[in-house]
C-alpha cells in the first residue's frame, strides 16, 4: 500500500473542505473547549466525533472504502457550526453578571461579522427575479418556444440545455446535461451535436440535417452564432423569436 | 402564485407535518413533545413513509397516481390521530419566560430566523444538478411514470446511470407529490416554497439541539440559535461544506441530508443517550428511513452515525442493549444499501 500517495489524495480532498477558511481551526478549538468544560457534551458528542474522525482520516479505510467516492462529503457527519456556536455560548455563560454576559455575547457576534465574509456576497447568488428561481433568460426562451410549438423537440446550446426543462417539462430536447457526461452516457450524436453547438463557427448545414433526422423542430442559438438565412429556408426553419442572448428558430416546413 | 396556492402550501408544508408528527408521537407514546418536536417528527415521518411506499412502487413500475393515492391514504389516519388525540403542545418550550432577558433574546432569535428566511427568498442560486433533480419531479407529474424518463431530454428511458440512485432514494417523487398537493409547478414548489418549510424544520432542530448543547435556560438557547446563524453566514463555509450546501441548494436531497438530516439524527442520538426508551429508538429508525429517501448519502450517513454513536454510547454507558437497539434502527439503511447494489 502506497501510504504516501493515499495521504496525498486525502490531503487534496481535505483542502477542498477545510483549508480555505479558518472555520476548521475555530471548530477544533471549540471541540477542545467543550471537551474540557462539559462532561455531558464530551460523552454525547465529542467521543463519537473522535471515533468518526478516526474512521474518516484513516488511510486503510480510505483505500478500501472512500477512494472513488466524494471523500469530502463524509465530513458532513462531523458537526462544525453548532459546536462553534455552543462553545461561544458556554464562554458567555462563564461571565458572572448579566451585563457582562451581554457584552461578551455582542463582542463575539461583532468579531465574527467583522472578521468573516458574508456568505451571500461570494458571487454565487443572483437576485430572485421569478418564482421558478431560474434565469429570466431561460424562462423567456421557454416561453417563446412554447408559444410557437406545443410539442417542442429542441436543440439548445449549453448551459441553456441544462436549465430549459426546469421551465417546462413539455420541452423535450435532443440532449441536455447527459451530453456533458452526467445522468446517463450520451450517444455519439448527442456528444457531437453538443460540441458543435458550442463551437465558435457551428456547421449549421450538418446541425440542420441532424435536426431534421431527429425530428427536432426548435433550434436555439446564441446571437453571435446566428443561422445563415439560406440554410434556414432550405431546411424549413424560420426565426420565431429572440431573447437578449438567443435566437429561437422553428421548423415550419418538413 | 394565487391565494389558494399559498393556503395549500401552509396546509401541506406546515399543518400537515405538525399533525402527522402529533399522530406519530401519540402512537409511539413519545411523552410530552413540544411543537418543535411535532414538526420535526412529522417531517421525518412523512419522508420515512414515502420511502417505504415509493421504492417498491417504483420497482413495480406503478403509475405515479397510484403512489399519490396510496401515500395520502397512509398519511391520513396518522394525521387524524394527531388532530383528535393527545395534548395540545403549542409551546416551543416547557418553561415560562419570566425574565426580560428571555424575552429580549427570544425576539432577537425570531428576528434572525426571519432575516435568514428573507435571505433565502431573495437570493437565487443556479445549480446544474437541478437538470436531474428538479426535472425528475416535473417528468414524474408530466408522464405519470416514476424515474422512467431521461430528465435531460424528456424521452422515455429505463433505469440507467444516475437514475438508478433516484430509484432507491426517490426524493423527487416526494417533491412531485408535494407539488401536486399544493397545485404548484414543481420548479416553483422546489426552489421557492419547500426551502422555507425545510428551514422551519431546521430552526426546530436547532432549537431542540440548543438544550443539549447550552442547557435549558431560554436566553442561552436563543443566544445559541443566533450565534449559530452568524457562524453559518460569516465563518467562510464554502460550497463543499454542509453549511454551504444548506445555504446554496437546500432543496436538493443531499443538501437536506447534510444540513437537516444529520443534525436531526444527532439530536435523536442525544435523546437516546439521555433517555433511551423504545419511542426514542423508534423515532431514530424513522429518521434513518427518512434519510434514505433524500439521497444515497442519507443511506450511508444515517447508517454510519447509528453504528458509531450506538457503539460509543454502549461503551460509555456500559450498556450493550444500546448497541443492539441502535443497530436495529439502522436496518432501513442496511436494507436500502443492499438494494442499491442489486439495481
Amino acid at each position: 500500500m502506497n501510504y504516501s500517495a493515499i495521504f496525498s489524495q486525502m490531503n487534496d480532498w481535505l483542502k477542498l473542505y477545510y483549508y480555505d477558511s479558518g472555520h476548521w481551526l475555530l471548530a477544533a478549538l471549540a471541540y477542545l473547549f467543550l471537551f474540557v468544560s462539559s462532561e455531558g457534551i464530551r460523552k454525547k458528542l465529542i467521543w463519537p466525533t473522535v471515533m468518526l474522525a478516526f474512521l474518516l482520516v484513516n488511510p486503510i479505510l480510505y483505500s478500501k472504502l472512500y477512494e472513488g467516492t466524494r471523500y469530502w462529503r463524509w465530513f458532513w457527519m462531523i458537526a462544525s457550526a453548532p459546536v462553534i456556536a455552543a462553545a461561544f455560548m458556554r464562554l458567555v455563560k462563564t461571565s458572572p453578571k448579566n451585563a457582562e454576559k451581554l457584552v461578551v455575547f455582542c463582542s463575539i457576534l461583532v468579531l465574527i461579522v467583522k472578521t468573516g465574509s458574508f456568505a451571500y456576497d461570494d458571487g454565487s447568488y443572483y437576485g430572485t427575479e421569478n418564482l421558478y428561481k431560474i434565469e429570466p433568460e431561460t424562462a423567456l426562451v421557454g416561453e417563446i418556444i412554447l408559444s410557437v410549438e406545443p410539442s417542442p423537440n429542441c436543440i439548445c446550446p449549453a448551459p441553456l440545455c441544462y436549465r430549459i426543462r426546469q421551465y417546462s417539462g413539455d420541452i423535450e430536447q435532443l440532449y441536455g446535461r447527459d451530453a456533458a457526461w452526467y445522468i446517463v452516457e450520451p450517444t455519439k450524436q448527442q456528444r457531437d451535436m453538443f460540441a458543435t453547438m458550442l463551437s465558435k463557427e457551428p456547421d449549421y448545414d450538418w446541425i440542420l440535417k441532424e435536426a431534421q433526422d431527429a425530428s427536432c423542430n426548435i433550434i436555439v442559438t446564441r446571437k453571435e452564432n446566428a443561422i445563415p438565412i439560406t440554410d434556414l429556408s432550405s431546411y424549413g426553419f424560420e426565426l420565431a423569436g429572440e431573447s437578449t442572448v438567443y435566437y429561437i428558430y422553428h421548423r415550419v416546413n418538413n | 402564485m394565487t391565494w389558494y396556492n399559498i393556503a395549500l402550501s401552509l396546509l401541506v408544508l406546515v399543518l400537515f407535518p405538525l399533525f402527522l408528527g402529533k399522530g406519530m408521537l401519540r402512537i409511539i407514546r413519545y411523552g410530552s413533545p413540544t411543537i418543535c418536536d411535532l414538526y420535526i417528527a412529522g417531517t421525518v415521518s412523512a419522508w420515512a413513509i414515502c420511502q417505504l411506499l415509493a421504492v417498491p412502487m417504483i420497482l413495480l413500475k406503478l403509475p405515479f397516481t397510484a403512489f399519490e393515492i396510496t401515500l395520502t391514504v397512509v398519511y391520513l389516519p396518522i394525521m387524524i390521530v394527531g388532530i383528535w388525540k393527545g395534548e395540545r403542545p403549542f409551546l416551543p418550550f416547557h418553561t415560562k419566560l419570566d425574565s426580560k432577558w428571555d424575552w429580549l433574546f427570544l425576539a432577537l432569535m425570531l428576528a434572525v430566523f426571519l432575516k435568514v428566511l428573507q435571505l433565502l427568498t431573495i437570493n437565487t442560486y443556479i445549480d446544474d444538478d437541478d437538470s436531474r433533480m428538479v426535472v425528475n419531479a416535473i417528468d414524474i407529474i408530466r408522464t405519470n411514470r416514476m424515474f422512467r424518463t431521461n430528465p435531460a431530454t424528456g424521452y422515455f428511458m429505463e433505469w440507467a446511470g444516475e437514475l438508478t440512485r433516484d430509484v432507491i432514494s426517490p426524493w423527487a417523487a416526494f417533491q412531485a407529490y408535494i407539488s401536486q398537493m399544493t397545485l404548484l409547478f414543481p420548479t416553483i414548489m422546489i426552489h421557492t416554497v419547500q426551502p422555507i418549510a425545510l428551514y422551519l424544520c431546521l430552526f426546530a432542530i436547532q432549537w431542540e439541539l440548543s438544550r443539549h448543547l447550552v442547557g435549558p435556560e431560554i436566553r442561552y438557547r436563543c443566544g445559541f440559535c443566533v450565534m449559530l446563524w452568524v457562524v453559518i453566514l460569516y465563518c467562510g463555509y464554502n460550497g463543499w461544506t454542509a453549511e454551504g450546501f444548506l445555504l446554496l441548494r437546500v432543496w436538493q436531497g443531499k443538501a437536506v441530508v447534510a444540513g437537516i438530516g444529520i443534525p436531526c439524527a444527532l439530536l435523536q442520538m442525544f435523546r437516546i443517550y439521555e433517555r433511551g426508551n423504545a419511542a426514542d429508538y423508534f423515532l431514530l429508525a424513522v429518521i434513518n428511513c427518512g434519510m434514505c429517501l433524500l439521497s444515497n448519502m442519507g443511506i450511508l450517513f444515517g447508517g454510519t452515525l447509528t453504528l458509531v454513536f450506538g457503539l460509543v454510547y454502549a461503551v460509555l454507558k456500559k450498556n450493550w442493549r444500546t448497541v443492539f437497539f441502535s443497530y436495529l434502527t439502522g436496518i432501513p439503511c442496511a436494507a436500502y444499501a443492499l438494494l442499491s447494489l442489486k439495481i
